[in-house]
Parts: C-alpha cells; sequence; structure tokens
C-alpha cells in the first residue's frame, strides 16, 4: 500500500492526471476532437515515461473526454462526443430557460458520482463482472439493441408515431456501407465515402447543432426571436443534489453494467439510463422529460461516465478492450510493457492499485475542474447569436473534417444539418433518428451472427436467459401503452394514455 | 523539473492539436523542383485509418526517428485519413501528386482484397511500393478447455463435422476471412464463418464461448495464449512468430494457404526513381533504428522489411489469390 501511495501521490503523476483529465475535457468538448484521438495523439510522448504516469495520463483524458462533450452539449446544442448526445435531450432546454449553470452543476456532480460509482465496482468486484460480460453472445447482444430501440416511446416526445417513423429512418441510414456479415456494400451509389457508412459523428452534429443554427437564422428572418437568455451563476445545493440520489445510483449502475458488455459503447448507456429515469419518474412529471429538467441531465451524465469504471472491468482482467478508446488505451498499456489479463491482478498487484487509485483521483480532478470551467464557460450563452451562431457553424464543419480529414464528412454535417432542421420545423423528434442509427448495426450484424451460429434456429431467442429476459421487457414496454389505452377506454372513454395521444 | 515537465507538455499538447486539425497546412507549394534536392519540405504519410490502431502506431514510430535519415533533415508527418475499410485514405495516396510529398501507409485489405470488390481507382499495378513495413501472421485459437490439441485432430473433427466448427474473424472479406476460404477450397472441409468488427470482439466472442474457434493476427492473440486462456492450433500466415514457434504452418500440413496481415509504404504512381530511393533508404534505416525497434517489440510487431520489387510480389501474389478465393467464395463473380 505504501508503494502505491508513493507511485501515485508523485508530483510528476499528480501534473500528469491533471493534465490529462484537462486535455480530456478539452478535446471531447470541441467537436472534431475526441478522446480518442486524444489519447492515441499522446501515447508517443508516454514512450519515455515510467509505467503508472504514462497510463495516468492517459487514464486521465478518458477520464475527462468522458465528461467534456456536456459541456458543449448544454450550451451549443453540439454534442463534441456521442456520449453526450443523450445529454442535450434535457440539457439545451434547461440552458434555454436560463438555467445553463444549474445543467452544468448537475452533469459535473453526476460525472463524478458516475466516475466514483464504476470506479468502486472496478475496484471491489471485477474478476467477477468480467465473466458476466462474456456471456454476451451475439443473440445477448441483439436482444440488448432490441431492447434499446424500445426507447423510442420515451424519447419520442407526444408523437410516438412520428417517433417511429423517424426511427425507422435512423435504421434506413444505418444499413449504407458494407453490410457487416457478407462485406458487400449497400446504398453507397460508388462512392468510396460511404462505403464504412454515413460518418457518425458529423451527422451527430448536423443533426444538433447545424440545424439548430438553421432554425435562429429562421428565427431571425422571421423575428420570431424574442428569447434572451442570460448567464446566471447559479450553485446548486448539496441538499438539491441528495434529493435527486436515487438518479445518481440507477444511472451509475446501469453505465456500468453496459461498461462491463464489451462493444457496446457510452451513447447506448445514456439513452438506456434516461429511459430508465423516465420509467421509475412520478407520471406526472414524466411528461416533463425533454424541456428541461434536472433528471435527463444527471441521468445522461452520470451513466456516460459510470461506462469508464465498466469498461476497465474487461480491459484490465480480458485484455478485452470494449470500445475505440479503450482499445487505444490497451495499445498504450502493452507499449508500457503492462500486458492485461487474469495474470496482472496476481503478478502485479502494486500496479494495479496505482491505476485504481489514480482513477479516483482523475475523477477529484475531473469534478475541480468541471466546477471551475463551469464559471466561465456558461457564459457562452450571453455572446449575442450574431456573433456565436457563424463561430459555432465553423467549429461544426472544422469539427467534422477534422476527425477524419475528409471534406465528404463536412457534406455529411450539412446535408443533416438540413434533415434536422426540417424533421424538427415538422415536429418529428431527432433522438429516435440517433437511436436507430447507433443501434441499427448492432441489431442487424448480431441477428445474423446468432442465426449463422444456430443454424438459422430462431429458438435461441427464447431460450437463453438473458436474451429471453431484455427481449421480454422490450415486447412488454411496445405493448404495454396499448394495453394501458385499451383497458382505459374500456373503464373509461375519456381517458386515453398520455403516451400514445396525438397533439 | 516541474517547469520542463509542464512545458514538455504545452508543446506536446499544441503539437497534437495542430496535428489533429491542421495537418494539411502545407501543401501546394513549390513544384517542379528537382528530384536531386529532395526533400525540400516536410512530407506527409496519410495513414487510412483512425489513430491508435497497429498501423497508426507503427506510422507514428517510423515518424518519430525520420528527420534523422531522411537528407536535410525534413521531417514525416502522419495525417489519418480513415474510412472505407482504408480504400479512402489509398485512394488519396493514388491520387496525389506523384512527387514524394504524399506518400502512404497501407495494408493487405485495401491493396489487394478491396480492389476486388470494391471497384478501387487503384490496383497494386498502379501504385509505386516503396518497402514492406509490418508482417503479422495469423493464427487459429480455441479456447484452452477445447477437445482439440493439435491441428490433425482438428482437422478431423472438422472434416467429420461439416458446417460445425464456427470461427470469429476481425471482418467479412479480410485476409482471416479469405485465409480461411482458401482453406477450405483446398481442402474441401466446410467451416463455419462468424465476421465481427475487429479482433478483440472476436477473441471476446471465443472467451466467452459463443464462438468455437478465432482466427486473429498472432498479435492479438498472444496475451490469451500467455495467459493459458487460449491455444493456438495453426498459423496461416508465411512465417513463425517469436513464442509461437511450436504452432505450425497451414503451408507446412500440406494446404498451400500463406498470407500475412502486411503494412507497407506506398508512392503515386509515376514517382521519380530517385524519390522512391531516397525514401526507401530513410524508411529502412528508421525501420532499423533501436528506438523503432524497441517500441515494434513493445507491440508486439514484426518489423518485416521487403524492398521495392520483393514488396511489389507480395501484393501481386495475394491480389491474385484473393481475386481466386473471392470468386470460389462467391463474393465477387
Amino acid at each position: 500500500m505504501e508503494q502505491v501511495l508513493a507511485q501515485v501521490l508523485d508530483l510528476q503523476t499528480l501534473m500528469l492526471v491533471f493534465i490529462g483529465v484537462f486535455l480530456g475535457v478539452v478535446f471531447s468538448a470541441i467537436p472534431g476532437l475526441t478522446a480518442t484521438m486524444g489519447i492515441a495523439l499522446l501515447i508517443p510522448y508516454t514512450f519515455t515515461l515510467p509505467q503508472v504516469p504514462a497510463i495516468s495520463m492517459l487514464l486521465g483524458i478518458y477520464i475527462g473526454g468522458m465528461y467534456g462533450g456536456a459541456i458543449t452539449a448544454i450550451l451549443i446544442r453540439t454534442p463534441g462526443t456521442p456520449s453526450a448526445a443523450a445529454t442535450l435531450l434535457d440539457g439545451y432546454p434547461m440552458a434555454e430557460k436560463g438555467q445553463a449553470g444549474r445543467a452544468l452543476n448537475f452533469a459535473t456532480i453526476g460525472s463524478f458520482v458516475g466516475g466514483i460509482i464504476s470506479c468502486v465496482i472496478l475496484i471491489l468486484i471485477a474478476p467477477q463482472l468480467a465473466e458476466f460480460g462474456l456471456r454476451f453472445g451475439p443473440p445477448e447482444y441483439f436482444a440488448l439493441a432490441v431492447f434499446g430501440l424500445s426507447i423510442v416511446g420515451t424519447v419520442s416526445g407526444k408523437n410516438v408515431v412520428k417517433g417511429l417513423m423517424v426511427a425507422a429512418l435512423g435504421l434506413l441510414i444505418a444499413t449504407v456501407g458494407m453490410d457487416p456479415i457478407g462485406g458487400v456494400t449497400r446504398f453507397t451509389f460508388g462512392s468510396i465515402n460511404l462505403s464504412s457508412g454515413v460518418a457518425f459523428i458529423p451527422a451527430l452534429i448536423g443533426l444538433f447543432a447545424v440545424s439548430q443554427v438553421i432554425k435562429e437564422v429562421e428565427q431571425k428572418v422571421t423575428k420570431n426571436n424574442q428569447l434572451k437568455i442570460k448567464f446566471q451563476k447559479q450553485s446548486v445545493s448539496l441538499k438539491e443534489n441528495l434529493s435527486y440520489w436515487k438518479e445518481y445510483i440507477r444511472s451509475a449502475l446501469i453505465g456500468t453494467f453496459v461498461g462491463i458488455i464489451p462493444g457496446t459503447g457510452t451513447s447506448i448507456a445514456t439513452f438506456l439510463s434516461y429511459n430508465e429515469s423516465k420509467r421509475f419518474a412520478k407520471p406526472a412529471r414524466r411528461k416533463e422529460y425533454g424541456t428541461g429538467i434536472p433528471e435527463g441531465v444527471i441521468s445522461t451524465e452520470t451513466s456516460n461516465n459510470a461506462v469508464t469504471g465498466g469498461a476497465l472491468i474487461p480491459l484490465l482482467t480480458l485484455g478485452i478492450p470494449g470500445d475505440v478508446v479503450t482499445a487505444v488505451i490497451l495499445g498504450g498499456l502493452l507499449i508500457q510493457g503492462i500486458t492485461p489479463g487474469p495474470l496482472l491482478f496476481q503478478n502485479n498487484e502494486t500496479l494495479v492499485y496505482s491505476l485504481f487509485s489514480t482513477l479516483i483521483i482523475a475523477n477529484i480532478f475531473m469534478l475541480l475542474i468541471g466546477l471551475f470551467a463551469i464559471r466561465f464557460v456558461g457564459k457562452i450563452v450571453d455572446v449575442p447569436k450574431n456573433i456565436l451562431l457563424p463561430i459555432v457553424v465553423t467549429l461544426c464543419f472544422i469539427g467534422s473534417y477534422s476527425l477524419s480529414n475528409n471534406l465528404f464528412d463536412v457534406w455529411i454535417a450539412l446535408v443533416f444539418g438540413v434533415i434536422g432542421f426540417l424533421l424538427e420545423k415538422f415536429k418529428y423528434p431527432l433522438p429516435p433518428l440517433i437511436l436507430g442509427i447507433i443501434l441499427g448495426p448492432i441489431i442487424e450484424a448480431n441477428l445474423r451472427r446468432s442465426l449463422i451460429g444456430s443454424s438459422g434456429d430462431l429458438s435461441i431467442f427464447a431460450t437463453r436467459p438473458i436474451t429471453a429476459i431484455f427481449l421480454g421487457i422490450a415486447l412488454l414496454s411496445f405493448i404495454y401503452p396499448l394495453i394501458k389505452s385499451l383497458v382505459g377506454r374500456f373503464k373509461d372513454n375519456a381517458k386515453a394514455n398520455e403516451d400514445i395521444t396525438t397533439r | 523539473m516541474k517547469k520542463l515537465v509542464m512545458k514538455k507538455l504545452a508543446i506536446i499538447g499544441f503539437a497534437a492539436m495542430l496535428a489533429a486539425g491542421c495537418s494539411n497546412g502545407a501543401e501546394e507549394s513549390g513544384s517542379s523542383a528537382s528530384s536531386a534536392d529532395y526533400p525540400e519540405r516536410d512530407i506527409d504519410i496519410i495513414v487510412p485509418y483512425a489513430p491508435g490502431g497497429t498501423t497508426d502506431t507503427a506510422s507514428r514510430a517510423l515518424s518519430s526517428v525520420i528527420s534523422e535519415y531522411l537528407p536535410n533533415g525534413y521531417n514525416a508527418n502522419v495525417v489519418n485519413k480513415e474510412g472505407g475499410a482504408g480504400v479512402i485514405g489509398t485512394t488519396e495516396v493514388f491520387n496525389a501528386k506523384p512527387d514524394g510529398y504524399k506518400i502512404g501507409m497501407t495494408t493487405v485489405g485495401p491493396m489487394t482484397i478491396k480492389p476486388h470488390t470494391d471497384n478501387t481507382a487503384y490496383t497494386p499495378e498502379t501504385i509505386e511500393p516503396i518497402m514492406q513495413v509490418v508482417a503479422t501472421p495469423n493464427v487459429l485459437v480455441v479456447q484452452n478447455d477445447a477437445p482439440w490439441q493439435t491441428y490433425e485432430e482438428w482437422y478431423e473433427y472438422a472434416e467429420s463435422n461439416p458446417g460445425e466448427f464456427s470461427y470469429g474473424t476481425s471482418g467479412a472479406g479480410l485476409t482471416q476471412h479469405i485465409s480461411m476460404e482458401a482453406f477450405s477450397t483446398q481442402t474441401g472441409v466446410e467451416l463455419k464463418h462468424v465476421p465481427f468488427e475487429g479482433g478483440a470482439p472476436a477473441l471476446a466472442a471465443l472467451l466467452g464461448g459463443h464462438v468455437q474457434g478465432a482466427l486473429v493476427q498472432t498479435t492479438e492473440a498472444m496475451p490469451h495464449i500467455e495467459s493459458g486462456n487460449m491455444r493456438a492450433l495453426v498459423n496461416t500466415g508465411s512465417f513463425k512468430t517469436e513464442g509461437l514457434e511450436d504452432v505450425p504452418l497451414l503451408s507446412e500440413k500440406g494446404v498451400d494457404v500463406a498470407s500475412d496481415v502486411w503494412t507497407g509504404l506506398i508512392a503515386p504512381q509515376g514517382t521519380p526513381q530517385e524519390i522512391i530511393d531516397v525514401l526507401h533508404d530513410s524508411f529502412k534505416k528508421a525501420l532499423e533504428d533501436p528506438k523503432v525497434v524497441e517500441t515494434f517489440e513493445k507491440l508486439g510487431v514484426n518489423p518485416a522489411y521487403a524492398g521495392p520489387d520483393e514488396f511489389a510480389e507480395i501484393m501481386q501474389k495475394d491480389y491474385d489469390l484473393n481475386e481466386e478465393v473471392l470468386k470460389a467464395a462467391g463474393i465477387i463473380q
């Protein structure tokens, strides 16, 4: 233990963790720079550092990178990372109501709580949980993704039918590119640029940020822009935070759980957590989701940072990276001569516990940096729109370009900007589109993988327990509102379900 | 000490942002300079994948020392241009001005498989090979408690249970898939292919028992073999790697399959021979640099030098073989 503390509380290590967290926040807040990129670019400079400081810095970027996206998502509706896509569901409406400071506060605290809880779980029961993650084969992933798709109802706002239409459009967009099993390209119209599908982050930037700019311009032209936001320093009292304790804990557990399953990703965690938060809310409160309430921000931001501890479980115990970021971290570990796997815990306990300690420290730094930054970044909303919007557009396009240095991605952002604008103008909700794009490939590839495995036998979806449970819940979520409204109509003709009513 | 670290990191941070944001800054200046003075400015190396993968890390390791070997002390900057499974970046190199200032790292997939399936603008014949840098064989691994101890036992099982043995790979139509299709074509043994998105998910599926085997790069399999979770049965590449000397090659077992996953440097067609020579000589020295050797070793990557002519042969051989197998497997016509 003394050895661990000596390694971790070394000034150089602490500095590097701090710098890592800081860079992570900055990289993920700016569209077009990602935490993955930050880690990959810094790895060559960690060659010369000793093990603990080198890995600590990479973990710092990872932790910071999960949080930074929330800042731009809340303030300018530009998710810098996919994990922040769900944050703007309630984050941006809060900012529009003049509560940007509160939203940022909840996001920061949520990220911290999520990070710490997942870290504790990682420290206490990592090896046992890793085994559970492995039980997820193709049928389980398929079931989880179908369950994820059942969230459409939650994120569709008032009109579920429109939500379903948009989700179907998302699934359709997800089919563009290489067929995941056959390796044949589809709907690319011969363009090499589409052969790996529609680039996700440019599409995300387009749908939310570019479309918002078009909307603001339209409002300016039609003189509808009466909204005046003034940023106020709003701190959230400890008491108020504690009143949301259930949100924090539930979201942290969902995030950690999703993190443990390799290959699912943070965006799924955030949407699942948002959905569960709404499901557990009181019926009266449920209607307010999407209009800018703290629960929406807390559930998403807590869960995405909770993914960190979860995703490190298969990485450290089995050497299996769950996503791109952890794959890059794995590269960094290997360069430092650390081979993750069961042997790591037996042979190199000091190192493992040093890494655990730095994770906790990184989360504390993230909290401090976040709370400090809120005082300044929130002022963005005070910037006059005629100055802010051109900057946002520039950021969007530079961001889309720099992700893979490809001009085509800028066109994607622009086209999706127009799509997003039109959809919102005619009151079609955007989140189901994102869900479709994220979940489509997982559903398709794993359905086909499952059927290859079972030689076409569909019964595997009913006989495997995890699969059956997820599919069962999904089915229930789909038909429950129908039953409820039928029963409602039966009992009282005047009373219909709030989720189904068309406006 | 503290200050120095800070300063260093500030520079690193700034450099990283520059690299990410505006790496295409210095282009299109001074065109018709004679190749005798080459290079007169920094060179761009297009890496057709996202930062962080083996190809990217290997390129960055080379670029970190290349200024010591390039004439006039100029540098080579890594520019990531991902997408289309490597085709987008490789096409960019193909379309670049053949002046030696934009070259590329490419790999077996975009160079010898995609031209058949994706109608790419280039073929191995229309680019200039500079040198092969890295080569990695693939190994068939099974779980440690699997009933097959040797390749023969496994072969017997697979032969007598057609279409039963399922193996995961890093994706459809990649070297691993093609190697196994070639194996099936030659031996008549039917296997069940389950493609995943990368080697890691394929290995996770094997660990969870969702597939019976996985054909992955030796570098990906090594940690799991060392930890005792997995056992390698056969190597489908052309050479044996450290720690896996006992694993037989498929070609030693009478099956003519020997394809590695290679990475190499290419230049656009029409690049003057003198420039190719300068690039080849400099990068060959960089590949032998102790720092690069050490980095490769830590990553478990095998430096596998092959000169322009030999590299061209390797490319052509894989290109022809892949066409044959893809046709036999019904992926192309």
